[in-house]
């Protein structure tokens, strides 16, 4: 079965009469704006498109004086070769909600005499990007500035009211790609950015302490080789003490918490062994300055905070906000709905259309509520809500489900659930629930922290019962302070935060460190079918003609805009340029030209075959029926040249990605909206064992048997649609591949930039690798560990040498991150690395 | 060396300011977002807009 790649083929044949061989071969043109190919039937000329939303992006920069993006662009996508370009998301709608006092009340500050609104953007891929959003002042003279915070895809505007309106803000957004959202209620972000921000306090007051505190401590070492003037020894020992108390108190709280309620609820966590590591040596050097003598361990210390509140800020720098697949979500209902009375038709807010209502809805229109169709027939688009690409056939008694679009004519439905009842709010409460009922992640490291206290102890202890009370407190205080687990509370974090950044600039976008265990053990893979196993879009799939008849079809299709004709000229090999005369198209049938002499006729059998004597095969429709696909067939002067199968194609790199992980241990399961015929066949055509196919599967269906999977073991979902959402949040881990809506984005953990399921293999292998660095890591420290204990316990250890040990271990542990190549880039880039 | 007892608290005063800028600068939110700068660089300086006609 030939795969729709296209290949480029030799020189024209010359044995067709009449035929003008141009010359030139057949070059896909490029979009001027994301460069992704241009189906043939666009208008040729300097400028093309791949579609609408590139083309109006493309003239609003123009006309703006903004083209400079392009070259920004061009630039960062020449580094970043594996990238995937998308293509310009234009929503085109009005925005009119926006101006709303109630959005208003909840989504916008005055800032002075100005007011700031945070918008989530659709469409931020790259630095143009940025720069483009950042350039809103000079697109509206209201705005005094937009700041885009790049991590979370969001913008803060600071605009004047009285000389714009925000709708008319969202509306330029819009127009230059970047369909803008309200970001979310704000209250959780803004205790969260609280806490973040104490950390980073913590962490300047922590360092400032610990520079000083070693600096005094210099002086004492220096001076006690040679011995000291008294009144200088005990200036500085008072002087560290008084430095160092009160801000470790303070700055290690969070460590102190941490022990508290892990001790309250019986859990293991790294914080415990911390803590008291902690504080017994602030208690034993304030009982030694006081008393005049004893060792002072307040340099080892705060240099310990230090580093472990670094490391605590690395690991939770990665996470991104989580909070918009629920916005987006809603985001698919339209904010007014048109309301049919005996008065007459209004347009309303989608809220108060009560139950009963009628609706009429026009083509192009979203669908405001959940309903019975009463008049009208048209197609619907419900491919979010079944993952199928072919549209509904709707018709009075019809069901419709908000959030699906109505394609082609106007509908009048009456209203069955409105509002929070609709099937929409239902998806939007599931995917909230889901995330919030998932079980938090243990690191590896706070598991084992458990036994370690317990030795740790144990080891003092038995110091003790050695040297005797007298002299063993010393050492034993010596003990349980060096043991300290800094580097062992950074292991983790370390190579985590290094493994993630290597990934982003891979294009695999990682939310938390806490799912690299997760996602580097065998478990089990459950895949969406349409659009991440397949490519999602109409290609060829089967042709048996020749390449002649190849060139004849694609003359003659060139005509048409639909997308069967997008898909021949994309996937049919690639030959002469054939021109063809007297085109006609008969929509839902086919399309006839005269190519030189011949007469060809692409399409449907009821079309092709209703003149001529040529009928359809039987078997090879029956085959290609078999097989989910649709039969296309081709005459040439009446007589059948070649019989086509049009489906969704499997992405070429499926099968041999899904073998690599088969190796590395993981299963598989295939949870698809559409039919089971389908899945079956696309399981049968990979060739690997599935645990589970099944197709017809609801989103709700797809959430219930992840969250019943996840009971058992480890389930990952990879997925790209808004039906997927919700399964995306319930598994253990939830990657959403490239293209994918982005509702499943934001749902998701794990986010691929680039195209294919490839990703996903790399974020195995990835996760595989840094979870062997993590371990080495965790070896390390607790080798240094040993060792430090060792020497306390034989009564060798003085506060130089742990001063010295305890950064030592962190700085192994630090260069064995570094020089992990964990996400690996197959050819080295040598430009600058934009991320 | 008394004189350290004079210099080392002054430092102290020192460090003090130089936390409070630092807490100062983190409650104003200028690093909240260390990511979105580094790709604001590699912009060309685009000076001439400033005059450009709004």
């Amino acid at each position: 079965m030939p795969s729709p790649v296209a290949q480029r083929a030799a020189a024209p044949n010359s044995n067709l009469p009449n035929a003008k061989a141009v010359g030139a071969i057949d070059q896909p043109t490029r979009c001027i704006h994301c460069g992704n190919a241009v189906p043939a039937a666009s208008a040729p000329g300097s400028e093309s498109f791949c579609c609408s939303g590139c083309r109006s992006v493309y003239y609003a920069l123009k006309n703006n004086g903004l083209a400079a993006y392009y070259q920004q662009a061009q630039d960062y996508y020449a580094a970043s070769p594996e990238q995937a370009r998308p293509q310009a998301q234009t929503k085109g709608l009005d925005y009119a909600h926006f101006d709303d006092p109630g959005f208003h009340t909840l989504h916008v500050q005055s800032c002075g005499e100005l007011s700031q609104v945070e918008l989530y953007l659709e469409g931020l891929h790259c630095p143009a990007c940025v720069w483009l959003v950042e350039k809103l002042p000079q697109l509206s003279a209201a705005v005094e500035s937009a700041r885009v915070n790049f991590g979370d895809g969001r913008v803060l505007i600071t605009w004047d009211r009285q000389r714009a309106a925000l709708s008319s803000l969202a509306r330029t957004l819009d127009s230059l790609g970047y369909p803008p959202h309200p970001a979310g209620l704000g209250r959780s972000r803004e205790l969260q950015r609280k806490v973040d921000r104490l950390l980073l306090i913590r962490i300047g007051v922590a360092g400032a302490v610990f520079g000083n505190v070693m600096l005094f401590s210099f002086a004492l070492y220096s001076g006690a080789a040679q011995g000291m003037n008294a009144q200088t020894f005990e200036f500085f020992r008072w002087a560290s003490l008084l430095l160092a108390v009160p801000s470790i108190l303070w700055t290690a709280s969070p460590f102190f918490r941490g022990a508290w309620s892990a001790l309250k609820t019986r859990t293991a966590h790294m914080d415990v062994p911390i803590s008291i590591g902690i504080l017994v040596a602030l208690l034993s050097g304030s009982v030694a300055t006081v008393r005049g003598t004893g060792e002072i361990y307040f340099d080892t210390i705060t240099m310990l905070v230090f580093l472990l509140l670094l490391g605590r800020w690395l690991g939770a720098r990665q996470q991104r906000a989580a909070s918009a697949a629920t916005d987006l979500l809603l985001a698919l209902a339209p904010s007014t709905c048109r309301w049919v009375t005996e008065t007459g038709t209004r347009e309303v807010p989608t809220i108060s259309v009560p139950d009963g209502a009628l609706v009429e809805i026009l083509a192009g229109d979203r669908i405001g509520i959940d309903g019975e169709v009463i008049a009208g027939q048209s197609e619907i688009d419900e491919s979010w809500l079944s993952g199928e690409s072919r549209p509904l056939q709707a018709k009075p008694g019809t069901a419709v489900s908000a959030g699906t679009v109505n394609l082609t004519a106007r509908l009048l439905v009456r209203a069955t659930r409105t509002g929070r009842d609709t099937r929409l709010a239902d998806l939007v409460r599931q995917v909230e629930t889901a995330s919030r009922e998932r079980p938090p992640i243990l690191l590896f490291a706070d598991r084992m922290s458990g036994l370690f206290t317990f030795f740790v102890l144990a080891l003092a202890g038995l110091t003790l019962w050695i040297w005797g009370t007298q002299a063993g407190v010393p050492h034993a205080v010596a003990l349980l302070i060096v043991t300290c687990p800094c580097a062992l509370g950074l292991a983790t974090p370390l190579a985590a935060s290094v493994a993630l950044g290597r990934a982003a600039r891979r294009g695999v976008l990682i939310k938390g460190i806490r799912f690299i265990e997760l996602l580097a053990k065998p478990a089990l893979i459950v895949f969406d079918k349409t659009g991440t196993l397949t490519l999602g879009k109409q290609s060829v799939v089967d042709f048996d003609g020749s390449v002649l008849t190849a060139a004849l079809v694609r003359a003659a299709e060139r005509g048409s805009a639909h997308p069967i004709a997008q898909a021949l000229d994309r996937d049919l090999p690639l030959s002469e340029v054939l021109v063809a005369s007297a085109f006609q198209e008969t929509p839902g049938g086919g399309v006839q030209a005269c190519v030189g002499s011949h007469e060809v006729r692409v399409g449907s059998a009821a079309f092709v075959f209703n003149t001529g004597n040529a009928v359809a095969p039987p078997e090879k429709t029956q085959a290609l029926i078999a097989r989910g696909l649709s039969p296309l067939y081709v005459t040439v002067d009446g007589v059948l040249a070649a019989t086509a199968g049009i489906g969704d194609a499997l992405r070429p790199d499926a099968k041999a990605t899904l073998l690599q992980l088969r190796v590395l241990g993981y299963r598989f399961a295939i949870l698809s909206g559409d039919r089971q015929e389908i899945v079956d066949g696309l399981a049968q055509q990979l060739g690997v064992d599935f645990e589970v196919a099944l197709g017809a599967r609801s989103p709700e269906q797809k959430l219930r048997f992840i969250e019943a999977a996840r009971t058992a073991r480890t389930v990952l979902m990879v997925g790209d649609g808004v039906n997927d959402a919700a399964a995306l949040a319930a598994a253990s881990v939830g990657i959403a591949v490239q293209g994918g809506a982005e509702a499943s984005i934001a749902a998701a953990d794990v986010f691929a930039t680039r195209a294919g399921l490839r990703p996903v293999l790399e974020v195995a292998l990835g996760a595989r690798r840094t979870l062997r660095v993590i371990r080495i890591n965790l070896v390390l420290s607790l080798a240094y560990n040993l060792c430090a204990a060792a020497l306390s316990v034989a009564g060798l250890i003085t506060p130089l040498i742990a001063a010295i040990l305890m950064p030592l271990s962190s700085l192994t542990v630090l260069i064995n991150s570094l020089r992990a190549k964990t996400f690996n880039s197959p050819e080295p880039t040598t430009s600058v690395k934009p991320l | 060396m008394t004189i350290l007892f004079v210099l080392v608290p002054l430092a102290m005063v020192l460090t003090c300011l130089a936390v409070g800028a630092f807490a100062w600068s983190v409650d104003r939110g200028q690093l909240d977002d260390l990511t979105t700068p580094a790709l604001r660089v590699l912009e060309e300086e685009q000076r001439p807009s400033l005059n450009a006609p709004r």
